[in-house]
């Protein structure tokens, strides 16, 4: 059996006796050549060579050609900012006019992104350039923007806001964005694309409830679309969506990716009582970026040993690996699924080093001057549900000026690790007024932030 | 082989005045001339002469979305061989494309792009240059720079419209013009300077462009109910154009860009009772077309567009 149809027995849900691995090299894979995240998104070239780097030093079972969720909202007019060691992130919100919030416009569908459009065709030549180089062995992964998620960078924050104050606008809104995604997904298919993932990172930002109103008829019907084109479907979402899992499922993808912010053998059970295979969830931040081989290959062992029955598994890192990750983490994860039994005895004795917490000092925080909001992120500038929280942080701060402090703390920077394990945050992204948690893994709206602010003032010591 | 330019400038830069003008250019030549200008009713069509006037309406030339359009309009325009085509784009498109455009052809031997000519209208650029999201973009994409209306600055306001667009644009020429009088030997030297790959790649729609059509009951709006309206929604919006018809049967043309207000009345064509009204993000139409069905009884219905 070749790599490829390893991974398509899974996603057929057959019993397995192996996992198959999918490293999400997106921008990291430029960093094995020696480029920037900007030249590998932006150079045919480049990314066609770093991707086939990635395949000969991953042997990956999958492998994803492009990760960038900005590409289809940089089509729609959506202005970005550049990063060199991340995607780009998404700067303006051409449906959000701040002098006139209430103007809620739908975009016709004569604005759906034709395959000429910005990068697209770049994209779709380096799909068929990797289908001939690569496609026979190894399955390659066509990434969209979830429906939510483009709304999200078309509409900006007050989609949040949108969803109470005008729920007929949010569903046309999703129903356009599901329109760009199944024509994105339409593109990838025929350009060789084995695997369609919708990745909808703002998906764990949500409530149930608000996914069953919003969510489920453009998930659906996208999904039934990829399957009509004869492809493989996944949805990857990032962040805390434990309880979103069961419907994700019902909206019938072939698999669904989480990362680590979702206890793996929990959404296990869920997927496995939908039949759904799950990907999973290697953590970006701690293990892939800041730990060493060992570290890694130990937990991939102890994931993978966590699940006798193989069937409908799949091991990936929880999202797209960050820039900087060094090379020998992945080769190690690689290792550990490819060789399971030799890394098992290779790292049965390795313990992973202490974090040493005694040099954090938190602040005092009942005896603050003015109340002191904190935000805890993977990183605002490249993951959208970061990005998306902080922008609501930035909103309130923006609202209350010098009555209160805001502070964000970057996962991905190494010296707040220690801080945000101190603090005891769970989940990534997370808002804390005056060190207790108010927000975790879910975007407040205007109205609700404003309140709890509000009464933090009246509470905070002067 | 036949030259094709294409003429921009936002929404009142004076593009049609140059069409016109350079067609004169070209007087002893074979011409034909594309227009696409939203709600246009083929006003300059007499104008030129010995020519061949295609419109399209309704969309944008260079919009994507209506390429299909502008590639059929283009293909029957050159299957007349014409010497010169003049293409007039939409004040409101983005012409980063063209080239894109006229490159994936098949016909593209017949031709030749000589270039784009932009057209600024000097008194209004420092205002929409920031608002406007089309206006660098085409200026960006421009061969001849054309700083149009210099009649209505001072000299002081010429001097720093002037320097600011030599800054961004230093590579290519700059005119400076009344009525859109550009010398013919500027445009007859005119050649594509942009260099290829810069053009489309990374074209992208431009949903911050918002369009209403308001329908009136028939004939209950009187002139000066017309004139007090179409005042408020120009200095809320790009463009206000349409016809409306009066109790007594008499019909009004209104056409605004901006502060530039113009009515006249129409004395033959149907009887219409619609203003179509054109704007962007942040600027007030869309807020005050919201209360507008409540404020005047004389409005049927507003039919949004994007």
């Amino acid at each position: 059996m070749t790599p490829k149809e390893k991974l398509f027995s899974t996603l057929r849900h057959e019993p397995q006796s192996e996992a198959p691995w999918v490293p999400f090299a997106g921008v990291h894979a430029g960093k094995l050549l020696g480029y920037d995240a900007t030249e590998v998104l932006t150079d045919a070239d480049k990314l066609f060579a770093s991707l086939m780097e990635v395949n000969r030093l991953y042997k990956p079972d999958g492998q994803p050609v492009v990760f960038d969720l900005q590409l289809e909202a940089e089509c729609l007019g959506c202005e970005l900012v550049w990063a060199k060691e991340g995607p780009p992130s998404v700067k303006t919100h051409p449906l959000f006019d701040e002098n006139d919030p209430e103007d809620r416009v739908v975009p016709c569908d004569c604005t759906i992104p034709d395959a000429n459009q910005g990068r697209i065709p770049l994209v779709l030549d380096v799909m068929r350039r990797m289908k001939a180089a690569a496609g026979d062995e190894t399955a390659l992964y066509g990434l969209i923007c979830g429906p939510f998620t483009l709304a999200s960078h078309l509409r900006g924050n007050d989609i949040f806001m949108d969803m109470y104050d005008d729920e007929d606008y949010v569903r046309d809104l999703l129903a356009y964005a599901a329109k760009v995604a199944k024509t994105m997904a339409g593109y990838y298919v025929e350009a060789g694309m084995d695997v369609i993932a919708i990745v909808d990172p703002l998906i764990s930002q949500i409530s149930t409830d608000h996914f069953r109103q919003f969510m489920t008829d453009p998930f659906t019907e996208i999904f039934d679309a990829i399957r009509d084109l004869g492809a493989f479907s996944s949805f990857f979402v990032c962040g805390d969506a434990t309880r979103n899992i069961a419907v994700m499922c019902e909206t019938g993808p072939d698999s669904i990716g989480i990362d680590e912010n979702i206890n793996m053998a929990e959404a296990k059970t869920i997927t496995d009582r939908y039949n759904v295979a799950l990907g999973g969830n290697i953590p970006l931040t701690t293990l892939m970026l800041h730990g060493n081989q060992q570290d890694n290959m130990k937990f991939t062992v102890e994931l993978l040993d966590m699940f006798a029955d193989k069937t409908n598994l799949i091991i990936s890192p929880g999202c797209d690996m960050p820039y900087a990750t060094p090379v020998e983490n992945a080769i190690g994860v690689a290792q550990a699924v490819h060789q399971t039994n030799q890394v098992r005895e290779m790292v049965k004795n390795y313990q992973r080093a202490e974090m040493d917490l005694s040099q954090v000092v938190l602040p005092d925080y009942e005896h603050l001057e003015r109340p002191l909001v904190e935000v805890f992120t993977l990183d605002s500038e490249t993951c959208a549900a970061c990005t998306y929280m902080w922008g609501a942080a930035t909103g309130m701060k923006a609202r209350f000026g010098a009555e209160i402090d805001l502070v964000e703390y970057k996962f991905t920077v190494k010296e707040n690790i220690p801080r945000i394990v101190k603090m005891g945050v769970q989940q990534l992204p997370s808002i804390y007024v005056n060190g207790k948690l108010v927000y975790s893994s879910l975007i407040p709206s205007r109205e609700a932030f404003d309140r709890v602010v509000r009464e933090a003032l009246t509470t905070t010591s002067k | 082989m036949t030259s094709i330019y294409l003429i921009t400038g936002f929404l009142g830069a004076g593009k049609t005045t140059a069409v016109n003008r350079l067609s004169a250019c070209f007087k002893d030549r074979k011409i034909g001339v594309i227009v696409n200008e939203y709600g246009r009713t083929g006003v300059d069509s007499e104008n030129i002469l010995s020519g061949q006037v295609t419109e399209i309406t309704n969309g944008s030339i260079f919009c994507a979305c209506r390429a299909d359009q502008f590639d059929d309009a283009l293909g029957r325009m050159l299957a007349l061989t014409p010497d010169v085509i003049l293409v007039e784009a939409s004040g409101l498109s983005n012409p980063a494309s063209i080239d894109a455009v006229l490159r994936r052809r098949p016909d593209n031997e017949m031709f030749i792009f000589r270039g784009v000519v932009c057209l600024i209208d000097a008194p209004r650029l420092h205002k929409v240059i920031d608002t406007a999201l089309v206006v660098p973009k085409q200026i960006d994409a421009a061969d001849l720079l054309v700083i149009n209306k210099a009649d209505l600055v001072s000299k002081e306001d010429l001097k720093t419209l002037t320097a600011d667009l030599s800054r961004r644009r230093p590579d290519v020429p700059l005119l400076t013009t009344a009525f859109a009088d550009i010398p013919c030997e500027a445009v007859c030297n005119l050649k594509r300077i942009r260099p290829a790959g810069a053009d489309g790649a990374a074209h992208s729609q431009d949903l911050t462009l918002r369009k209403a059509l308001i329908t009136f009951q028939p004939g209950t709006l009187e002139p000066t109910e017309l004139k007090a309206l179409v005042a408020v929604l120009a200095a809320a919006s790009w463009r206000v154009k349409g016809r409306v018809t009066h109790p007594d049967g008499r019909m009004t043309d209104v056409d605004a860009v901006g502060e530039q207000i113009r009515f006249s009345e129409a004395d033959e064509g149907r009887p219409q009772n619609h203003l179509i009204v054109l704007w962007g993000t942040g600027q007030a139409a869309a807020r005050m077309l919201r209360s507008l069905p409540e404020q005047m009884p004389a409005v049927l219905r507003i039919d949004y567009g994007s």
